[in-house]
This record gives structure tokens, sequence and C-alpha cells, in this order.
């Protein structure tokens, strides 16, 4: 019973995009630096041709649309230098459903089922206790055993899945505002464009910026949430009762 | 017809009863060497979050997920002893019906525990 929550496709896969993402942030961010630079500079060298009024007003502009830039390249930079860790929280998710909850899984039946069926014979009282009082709690704590490891492997892919919306949609939105500034810095290249240019980047990057971040935030919440509710939701999936006094159920003597 | 206070067995299977719980406690040991115990799940207090770290408070993640993964260690490795003991019982079980030529007036309380409810 493959449960729609536990981890699907492989690894690798979500590994991968995390780190087509960081790749793609940092190709884009070259671009952004060095476009805005060639934008900037153009503004500079065109300087004396500008009115005072002008000037004024592309320096705000240009005030905006850097500050509107920091606040995005501050993620981007972020997630350069912090993406590592989180490749192992994707393939340890996937170690707890594939070296954990399957091979548990696979020794609840083996518990069950005697070693010769013929054990069938064995009558009394030693063996109403054995079949009765020792096989199912042993049966019933590998059960939870499993589900244990399922429910682990459930909570770290959903915070792994929104560490890799995260860089995907930071990544298409660093795409994005890295175009709106090359056609900038490329409209820039003629000085009556300027003024215009500058006041369309600084427009464009401020709204882009402001969507990305609220994204983003809603993205963080989610693992924020998974965070605080960690604890209820091990009570509702695992049942602790198998564990006595929270420890493997013992049925051996001394 | 038998006296429910004794038992009848066929001794060899009860035998094979106790290999087979060694046997899980072998699968269960592969399991808890690698990777349970060998902390081959173990993640830092950064593997939760790749953005700023100020957004996402990840020692709240962090310690719940060690909690829980010593709790899973703790269990595992309870297994495998348990397990091994069993295998054991069973076959001092076997022992005492071939001491009392596989009729025996049990007594559990030597072989068993009585589980915890």
């Amino acid at each position: 019973m493959p449960n729609p929550d536990e981890p699907q496709g492989s690894a690798s896969e979500h590994t991968s995009a995390i780190e087509k993402g960081v790749e793609q942030i940092r190709h884009h961010l070259d671009k952004i630096i060095n476009d805005a630079r060639r934008l900037v500079n153009n503004a500079n060298s065109n300087w004396f041709f500008l009115t005072p009024a002008v000037k004024w007003w592309i320096s705000r502009k240009l005030r905006e649309f850097q500050s509107a830039l920091d606040r995005i390249l501050k993620y981007a930079t972020e997630v350069l230098a912090h993406h590592t860790p989180v490749l192992s929280l994707i393939n340890i998710s996937f170690h707890w459903l594939n070296a954990v909850k399957g091979p548990v899984s696979d020794l609840s039946p083996r518990i069950e089922l005697h070693a010769n069926r013929n054990l069938a014979f064995w009558e009394g009282a030693t063996a109403g206790y054995y079949n009765g009082k020792v096989i199912p709690p042993q049966k019933a704590a590998v059960e939870a055993l499993a589900a244990k490891a399922g429910f682990i492997s459930e909570w770290l892919y959903s915070i792994a899945m929104s560490n890799v919306k995260f860089v995907t949609e930071l990544s298409t939105m660093i795409g994005k505002i890295a175009g709106e500034i090359a056609s900038a810095a490329l409209e820039s290249e003629t000085v009556i464009n300027i003024p215009w240019a500058i006041d369309r980047i600084a427009a464009a990057v401020g709204v882009l910026v402001e969507t990305t971040i609220n994204t983003l935030l809603g993205i963080v919440d989610r693992i924020v949430t998974a965070g605080e509710n960690v604890r209820k939701i091990v009570s509702d999936r695992v049942d602790n009762t198998k564990f006595p006094g929270g420890a493997w159920p013992q049925s051996v003597a001394g | 017809m038998t006296d429910p206070a004794t038992t009848r067995v066929i001794t060899d299977h009860v035998r094979e009863e106790a290999d087979k719980w060694r046997v899980l406690s072998d699968d269960m040991g592969a399991i808890n060497k690698n990777p349970i115990g060998n902390n081959g799940l173990e993640l830092g207090s950064h593997s939760f979050f790749l953005g700023p770290t100020e957004l996402v408070p990840q020692e709240m993640h962090f310690r719940a997920y060690s909690g829980f993964y010593d709790d899973v260690k703790r269990l595992v490795a309870a297994a495998v002893t348990e397990w091994h003991q069993l295998g054991g019982a069973l076959d001092r079980q076997a022992d005492e019906f071939d001491r009392t030529d596989q009729t025996v007036k049990a007594d559990l309380d030597k072989i068993y525990r009585e589980p915890v409810p």
C-alpha cells in the first residue's frame, strides 16, 4: 500500500533539481551583476547630458532598483551557501523508506509464520503462551516500528520538497529578473533611453522581488509548521502503545 | 486427550523456531548496523532549510528529528537483543521437553515473561 505522502521518484532526481536550481541561480547572478553594472555605468557616463531634475530622479530610481535587487540577492547568496546539507535531507528521507521501512515491514510476516508448519502440533500452555503472548506483541512492535520509519520518511520528504520548491521558485524568478535587467542594460546603450530604461527596471524588479519573496515566505511557512507539528503528527500516526513504557516488548525472562 | 497443563511437542520444530528468531535477529541486526546504528540517518542542524537561516528555526526540526532517531535506535537495538534471547528461550524450552521425554508440565515463568500491557 504505497502512501501518497511517501517519497516519490528517486532521491537523485530531487537532489539534481536542487543542484540545477542552484546552478541557474549562480548563472543568473553573474548576469545580473554584469548587466546591472553596465546599466549604472551607462547612466553615469551620460550623467553630463542629463538635467538636474532627471539626475535626481534617476538616482532615486536606481536606489529603488538596488534595494529591491539586494533583497532577492540575499536569498540567492544564502541558497548558494547553504544548499548542500539539504541534499542529505533528501537522501535520508529515501533511506528511511527503502533501508528501514521496507526491510522492517518484510520482517513482520516472518514473525508470525512458524519456521515449520508442524509446530502447529505443539499444544498446551507453553504453545498457547508462545502463540498468544509472545508472537503478537513482537509482530505489533515491528509493524509500529515500520510505521515510525514511514512517518519520518514522509516528514523529511515534505520538508525536502518545500526546499526544492523554494530553489526552483527562486531560480525562475531570478531568471526573469536577469532578463529584465539585461534588456534594460541594452536599452541604456542609447542615451535617450536611459531614464526610461531605469524607470522601467526599477518598477519591474520591485514587483518581481515582492512577488517572489511572498511566494518564498509561503514555502518557508510550511517548513516552519512541519517543525512545530512534528510531535503531534508522531503521536497521531504511530501507535506507541506497541512499545510498553517506550521500550521494545520483552517476552523473555532474565 | 492431553492434560492442558502438559505439552506435546516435536522438539525439533521448537528448535527450528528458535533458529527463526536468531535469523530475524540477524536481519534486524543488519538494519541496525546500517543505516540505523551507524548514524547513517543523522542530519545536522542546517539540513532542513537552504534559504536565509533566520527564516526557519531549524534547531526545532533538528531536536525533534534527533530525538526521534535516538528512539528508533534504541528500539531497533532492543529488538535485535530480544529476538536473540527468544531463540535461546525456545532452545531451553526444547531442552526441557527432551529432558522430560517431550511431555512437560509447563513452567512458563522460567522461560517467558508476562508482557507488560
